[in-house]
């Protein structure tokens, strides 16, 4: 690919007029606050031209403000950003981006919408002449573009059709088109699959050694130790260490980002021959979905088991779990828990059968945004009560936070205003307190730090520990390898293996991605 | 995993840390309907400096009486935006439920006749709900047509001419009062403090907000999103038909089938003038009952004046709409800020 990227579109600094090495973005000493809140505090890092350099700390440490500052989203309050060597007053993102600073941000800036060659070209004023669109000649740029980026899709098509990867590999052509010598990607693997990933790896050591300067954010740390040269370490706005990737470990990273040594990690270990744990507690069988997606899935979880759900993006298993617990609906199946066989249920029924489902996505199905913390707490209703009771209601939320380690949560505050794990944390507060049976959980560390992370595999252990099932899915298969007794593997809307513990990445993998056998 | 005494303090001491934080809530919410309460004190003080009668009883009560019917429909309409949707028939649901009540008078008397405005009222509501919650239609649409057909036919009803009752119970229950005050105004006062206290005391109330704040969150919670919708327009409708009980009154004992053309539209405004948005989830009934009574006290008061042309209240509607939406946007950003500056100061703990 790199030889027919020879095109107008692409930066001739990509294509290595720039020295390897090479000074191109330095910021000093940027300080950056938000009312009495030190987002960041006197952080200095430069850029080089054909370095990968990862951006590594907690959610809220200031990666994402560091960012902003670079990109002319935000203006740093303190220091400067030198842009070979002249210092830069950023006023807008169009400005930054004209002198090469482009960021990729983790919330896509596509138009969902409008095709994708106009989203490729969009913002820039190449393919049109006194402002009418010259559809010919945009297309043309736009398949080049892409070209660029190794994604061979119809342009034409409306870029909400596209899947979530492709969808990113768009944004990232359309940056590229605007010919940035410092590439930002904030979190740029957070909803890929691990094939995918792969793609995107590839495509930034590509573009790194074509002598683009390339930034990233990550909390997936096997990927930051393989992909940076360099890794930056910020916590709470400070900047900790800068140091190069090699010979660093994941503890290293992790103890720097957190400030203290985790507590080392105890998989722990059920036995299935147990007898306590024979009982199965839900056996799903032959279940398919209105949206097609489920087509014949069977599962069965046993009692204090975590089972795992690893499978392709769109293999279903978002698609199974919302089915089971009825908000996706069924065309037929069954699901038997104890005392009761559930036929398309609603959530109430499934509810009332004893089951609960943390969903995938926290802003769209977990929580309402609007609300406080103790009104999403208790959204699960129990009982048949009328009147709210504040007292009654706080002193269950309390004892539910003190519980999950939300100590430093207000009751009142709105749930929007909480960090991703403490959203979380409440939305599993919420099941928590039904006592479910059976737990369902689709991607509950999605965009959650190392820390929270680590606190809520502890939860779900110290459930299944008094006899909860859970199952969790997740499209990070070191999670569920390290939380889950075993793992089911979904291909195409099926379970298609399950794997005891112990298993290997690879097998599992090998198993998602092959070919439907018939 | 046991709760400390310790623990229970800490989470204690944050909710205090926040409380400027949610007094900054509740003022976020305040200043939503806080634009028309000021233009109201300001309408109310300047009239009542150019008529020193202005804050008299019979004025204040006859401004209450003449706003008593919107007021009414704006209590239905809010519960509905809060779920988010929307109630637009509640106009032509008044008149339908006014045209079978007056009917049901002129055969079987005043008692049936006012159960049957509010059944017809209830059942109204209810179809309206049915049709959004089960078949899934959009509310606007579904109430948009409820609109047009509920008044076409109440008119088919009427055979488009006027009933007029021989009964005068309405007229006289209309301009009754207890001491100083109207019964239209104890009943304003009863249907406002009790849906506020559905809304914020009860769960049924805590469940509408969370379906109109997120419907997807609020069905994997639990909460019979399906049943929440139909009380809401069942609510919206039971309330058009206790307006139309008024409606009877306030025109002399008659039904006029077209008496109401158009009011949806002030009902609507004044929701939103109130406070409640429209994609749902917030708001509540007190802004919707300051900004009906607001427009009635222009009304009154521009009449007093002596400009009797209606367009004045159109034109003031319009620029106090315009800038409520802008406070509510100014606030937006503040609020944004403020959310940022405490996710991370959350977050950094």
């Amino acid at each position: 690919m790199g030889s027919r990227g020879v095109t107008e579109l692409v930066p001739p600094s990509v294509l290595g007029d720039t020295e390897h090495g090479a000074l191109i973005v330095e910021a000093r000493n940027i300080s950056k606050f938000f009312g009495p809140v030190t987002a960041l505090n006197d952080v200095s890092v430069s850029f080089r031209a054909g370095e990968i350099h990862a951006l590594v700390g907690e959610n809220g440490s200031g990666k994402s403000t560091f960012f902003n500052c670079l990109s002319g989203m935000l203006r740093p309050d303190n220091g400067e950003i030198l842009i070979d060597g002249i210092a830069e007053h950023h006023v807008s993102v169009r400005h930054a981006r004209m002198r090469g600073v482009a960021i990729v941000s983790q919330e896509l800036s596509l138009i969902p919408e409008l095709s994708v060659a106009e989203n490729v070209l969009l913002g820039s004023r190449d393919a049109s002449r006194g402002g009418v669109l010259r559809w010919p000649d945009l297309i043309r740029r736009a398949i080049r573009a892409l070209d660029y980026v190794d994604l061979d899709v119809d342009v034409s098509l409306a870029v909400r059709d596209l899947s979530v990867s492709q969808q990113q590999l768009v944004e990232i052509a359309r940056v590229l088109s605007f010919r940035p010598r410092l590439l930002l990607l904030d979190e740029p693997t957070a909803s890929l699959e691990s094939a995918d990933v792969r793609t995107l790896i590839q495509l930034v050591r590509q573009l790194a050694s074509e002598g683009l300067a390339v930034a990233f954010t990550s909390h997936r740390t096997a990927e930051i130790l393989e992909l940076a040269h360099t890794i930056t370490v910020l916590r709470d706005g400070v900047h900790i260490e800068t140091s190069a990737a090699g010979g660093i470990d994941e503890e290293w990273m992790v103890s720097r980002m957190v400030g203290r040594e985790l507590a080392k990690i105890h998989p722990r270990s059920i036995s299935l021959s147990d007898e306590s744990h024979q009982k199965s507690t839900l056996r799903v069988s032959n279940v398919f979905t209105k949206d097609g997606l489920v087509k014949g899935a069977s599962l069965e979880v046993h009692r204090g088991e975590i089972l795992g759900m690893a499978g392709l993006m769109g293999a279903g298993r978002t698609e199974l779990l919302e089915s089971i617990f009825g908000f996706n609906p069924q065309l037929s199946g069954v699901i038997e828990m104890r005392d009761f066989t559930l036929q398309a249920p609603t959530p109430r029924e499934a509810m009332r059968a004893g089951l609960g489902l943390v969903p995938d996505n926290r802003r769209e199905k977990g929580a309402v945004m609007g609300m406080t913390v103790l009104e999403n707490m208790l959204m699960t209703k129990r009982g048949l009560k009328f009147w709210r009771s504040r007292r009654r209601e706080s002193e269950e939320a309390l004892t539910w936070m003190a519980r999950l380690g939300l100590t430093r949560t207000a009751l009142s505050a709105p749930i929007s205003s909480l960090s991703g794990g403490q959203q979380q944390k409440v939305i599993l507060a919420k099941w928590l307190r039904r006592r479910p049976r059976v737990l369902l959980l689709d991607e509950p560390t999605r965009g959650i730090d190392v820390a929270a992370k680590a606190e809520i595999y502890s939860i779900l252990e110290a459930c299944a520990d008094e006899g909860m099932s859970i199952i969790v899915a997740s499209s990070e298969l070191p999670e569920l390898l390290r939380l889950c007794d075993r793992i089911a593997v979904m291909r195409a809307g099926r379970v298609v293996e399950v794997f005891e513990r112990g298993a290997t990445e690879e097998e599992i993998m090998s198993v998602a991605v092959s070919e439907r056998k018939s | 995993m046991t709760i400390t005494e310790h623990e229970v303090r800490e989470i204690e001491a944050a909710d205090r840390a926040l409380s400027p934080a949610d007094r900054w809530g509740h003022l976020r919410k305040v200043p939503k309907f806080a634009a028309v309460l000021v233009v109201f004190v300001a309408a109310v003080v300047i009239f009542r400096l150019k008529f020193s009668g202005f804050l008299d009883q019979t004025n204040v009560n006859s401004i209450l009486g003449s706003a008593s019917i919107d007021f009414l429909l704006g209590m239905g309409m809010t519960l509905t935006v809060i779920s988010g949707g929307i109630d637009l028939s509640v106009s032509s649901t008044a008149v339908l439920a006014a045209v079978c009540g007056g009917e049901m008078t002129a055969h079987f008397g005043v008692a049936v006749g006012i159960i049957v405005c509010l059944v017809v009222g209830l059942v109204v509501g209810i179809v309206n709900g049915l049709l959004i919650a089960r078949l899934r239609l959009n509310a606007f649409i579904v109430t948009l047509a409820g609109l047009v057909a509920y008044e076409g036919l109440a008119r088919l009803i009427l055979n488009d001419s006027t009933l007029v009752l021989t009964t005068t119970t309405f007229g006289s229950f209309f301009y009754a009062q207890i001491g100083p005050f109207s019964y239209i105004s104890l009943l304003m006062l009863a249907v406002l403090v009790i849906l506020s206290l559905v809304l914020h005391k009860t769960y049924f109330g805590r469940d509408i907000y969370a379906v109109g704040g997120n419907s997807h969150a609020a069905r994997l919670s639990g909460i019979a999103v399906e049943r929440v919708t139909v009380a809401v327009y069942a609510i919206s409708g039971l309330c058009a038909g206790i307006a139309s009980v008024l409606l009877i009154g306030f025109n002399s004992n008659s039904v006029d089938p077209t008496a109401l053309g158009g009011d949806e539209l002030t009902v609507a405004a004044a929701v939103l003038l109130g406070g409640t948005a429209l994609v749902g989830g917030s708001g509540g009934p007190f802004g919707t009952a300051i900004a009906i009574i607001f427009f009635y006290t222009i009304d009154k008061g521009l009449n007093l004046i002596g400009i009797t042309a209606t367009y004045w209240q159109l034109i003031i509607t319009g620029v106090l709409l315009l800038f409520a939406v802008l406070i509510d946007r100014a606030q937006l950003l503040i609020h944004r800020r403020r959310i940022t500056t405490l996710s991370i100061s959350e977050s950094e703990k």
